[in-house]
């Protein structure tokens, strides 16, 4: 129900009844007026009869000459203003007749003989009946339209009554209750209770703002649950080397004698390993917690992406001598950005390929230098990517399949390497053909006409460029 | 004093826990995923199997059902699981043991906890696989 055509629509009903109302109201006083009109012509003309059936008889009594003719005259006078009022042929002929009988009553009456006939009485009778029952019938017409104009009235005030009561339930029921409702799981929610959501329920325009909310509350309550995945996630990875630091500390206990010093050496060099993974962890998590509330500023120098990538394969060749890493560069390669937070983005991408591709495979990188961007590739021959993990590897938390749990980190990587280069205005993408090998693709603006505008090299290094969580 | 078989993926770990049992007098014999877990149970029915949960190749849990649904004795041997994760005692009880540790924990844990799983030995019984 679309609430803007019911009030619409409402309003109309509403309107034309109250304009009926008024209209019967008008042509009903119209007609009650015609016939008091009516019935006081019948009255009057039934007095006029009354009159000349009087001044019939005087006439019969009166002796003078003078008399007479002034009745005669006062006689004609009042058949004339009978003849006005008559209005049906029936009464006009009635009168008509009587005044026949009348004039031949006063040629008699002027000859001498001045008795009533028979034929004028009757005629007298019978347009005084006739009168008589004209006036019934107005009156018998006056309360006809008294009562059609009764029951219209009551019948209108009822259905006026009606269409009120029918228009606030409709807003009771499709405005008021769901708004109410609406308001209720709002609170709900705001109050902690993730799962409540709003009915949908009412009016379309509330059910839109029902489906709104209850589309911010799944957004919301997603967002939450990843969260305390990640939670989760962080501190399950964090007690794996608290484990085995605190478990190394049961090698000195008064019970026993302290281990060989080879044994301590050991020993040492296992919690110092365990420490310094802790340690990495924990700035991982620290580095995705600043990218996130937008802390992270970016020192942008003029840097050689090409020399970085070199260094960050080196360090990777050195640490992984079996996998066959190879560093191809074409055009120019300086640009424009913080290399620290770069070198991050190539030690990560370049890191996940050796971890997750098998010894003996080859990890490519190429970094191609074009007029105004460059792009680093890095492809490897190990899995791959599948098109569900594609589509959220660079969520934070997101972390390769479960056959690569030995493989370090915290799943934090991408999300931060994809941050470092939006920062730089740039994009990264992830790719997989079947049969595996997954390649990750940056491109970067090489944003040195930028550095023009700045005053100095030496003020470059220290303009720190903000940059808020999009 | 006691054949145990030791799973867990992290080397430090997996070593360390190995080495302070073994000063401890037991005899651990261990394994980094599930499925050098049950080679190792197929070698010699250990009196206890020490397993971590999350695992490459075949995780704790996995591990924990195949004992258990493959009848061929090695569900009778009790299992201590271990994990860093917050819903332990979830899979604990998932898996129907009453024995699991907590990373980290102190050796005496440890010892202690292995000390009670060998006195009571009640084997896994994972409530879902009970029909």
């Amino acid at each position: 129900m679309q609430l803007r055509r019911t009030l619409t629509l409402t309003t109309v009903g509403l309107g034309l009844i109250t304009l009926t109302a008024c209209v019967a109201l008008v042509l009903s006083t119209t007609f009650l007026r015609r016939t008091v009109d009516d019935l006081d012509r019948a009255q009057q003309s039934a007095r006029l009869a009354a009159s000349l059936a009087h001044q019939s008889i005087r006439f019969e009594l009166e002796t003078s000459p003078l008399g007479r003719s002034l009745s005669e005259a006062n006689g004609r006078v009042l058949l004339a203003r009978l003849n006005n009022l008559t209005r049906s042929p029936e009464e006009r002929l009635a009168v008509a007749d009587l005044s026949s009988q009348l004039e031949k009553h006063w040629r008699s009456a002027a000859k001498g003989d001045v008795r009533l006939a028979p034929e004028l009485v009757s005629a007298l009778v019978h347009l005084d009946a006739l009168f008589a029952t004209s006036a019934d019938a107005e009156s018998r017409h006056a309360r006809t339209i008294d009562m059609v104009a009764n029951v219209l009235g009551v019948a209108m005030a009822l259905l006026l009554a009606a269409g009120v009561l029918f228009f606030l339930w409709t807003i009771n029921q499709f405005v008021f209750r769901p708004v109410k409702r609406l308001a209720r799981s709002v609170d709900r929610f705001a109050a902690g209770e993730m799962t409540a959501r709003a009915e949908v329920r009412g009016a379309d325009e509330i059910r839109r703002i029902a489906i709104a909310q209850n589309t911010m509350a799944d957004a919301l309550a997603r967002t939450r649950e990843d969260q305390l995945r990640y939670v989760a996630t962080v501190v399950h990875d964090l007690r794996n080397p608290l484990a085995a630091v605190q478990l190394a500390v049961g090698y000195v206990t008064p019970k026993r004698p302290l281990p060989a010093e080879g044994r301590i050496r050991e020993i040492f060099a296992m919690i110092d390993r365990q420490l310094r993974r802790l340690n990495s962890l924990v700035g991982d998590v620290l580095n995705a917690v600043q990218i996130e509330s937008g802390q992270i500023v970016l020192r942008k120098t003029t840097c050689d992406l090409g020399k970085l990538a070199e260094e960050s394969v080196a360090l990777f060749q050195s640490m992984s001598p079996y996998h066959q890493l190879e560093l191809s560069c074409t055009g120019s390669t300086s640009l424009r950005g913080d290399a620290t937070r770069l070198e991050q983005v190539l030690n990560n991408l370049i890191g996940n390929a050796v971890k997750y591709s098998p010894h003996g495979s080859r990890v490519r990188v190429t970094v191609i230098g074009e007029e105004d961007w460059l792009s680093i590739t890095v492809s490897d021959e190990g899995p791959g990517v599948s098109p569900a993990l594609q589509s959220q590897i660079f969520r934070p938390f997101s972390r390769g399949p479960s056959e690569h749990e030995e493989v370090e980190g915290i799943g934090l990587g991408l999300y931060v390497s994809k941050r470092i280069i939006e920062a730089h205005g740039g994009a990264i993408q992830v790719s997989s053909t079947d049969g595996g090998g997954a390649t990750f693709q940056a491109t970067l603006p090489r944003g040195l006409s930028e550095a023009r505008t700045e005053p100095s090299p030496a003020l470059q290094s220290t303009s720190d460029e903000r940059w808020s969580s999009a | 004093m006691a054949s145990i078989v030791l799973i867990d993926d992290d080397d430090d770990m997996r070593e360390t826990m190995a080495d302070l049992l073994a000063i401890e007098g037991h005899e651990v014999r261990t394994a980094s995923n599930g499925v050098e877990g049950l080679q190792a149970l197929d070698d010699r029915f250990p009196q206890l199997v020490v397993t971590d949960v999350e695992m490459p190749v075949l995780d704790g849990c996995a591990m924990v059902y195949r004992m258990f649904v493959e009848n061929l004795g090695r569900e009778n041997v009790p299992i201590i699981v271990v994990s860093g994760a917050p819903d332990l005692g979830q899979i604990a009880k998932a898996l129907g043991t009453p024995y699991y540790l907590a990373k980290p924990f102190p050796l005496e844990t440890l010892t202690a906890t292995i000390d009670k799983a060998l006195a009571e030995a009640i084997p896994p019984r994972p409530p879902g696989l009970l029909g």
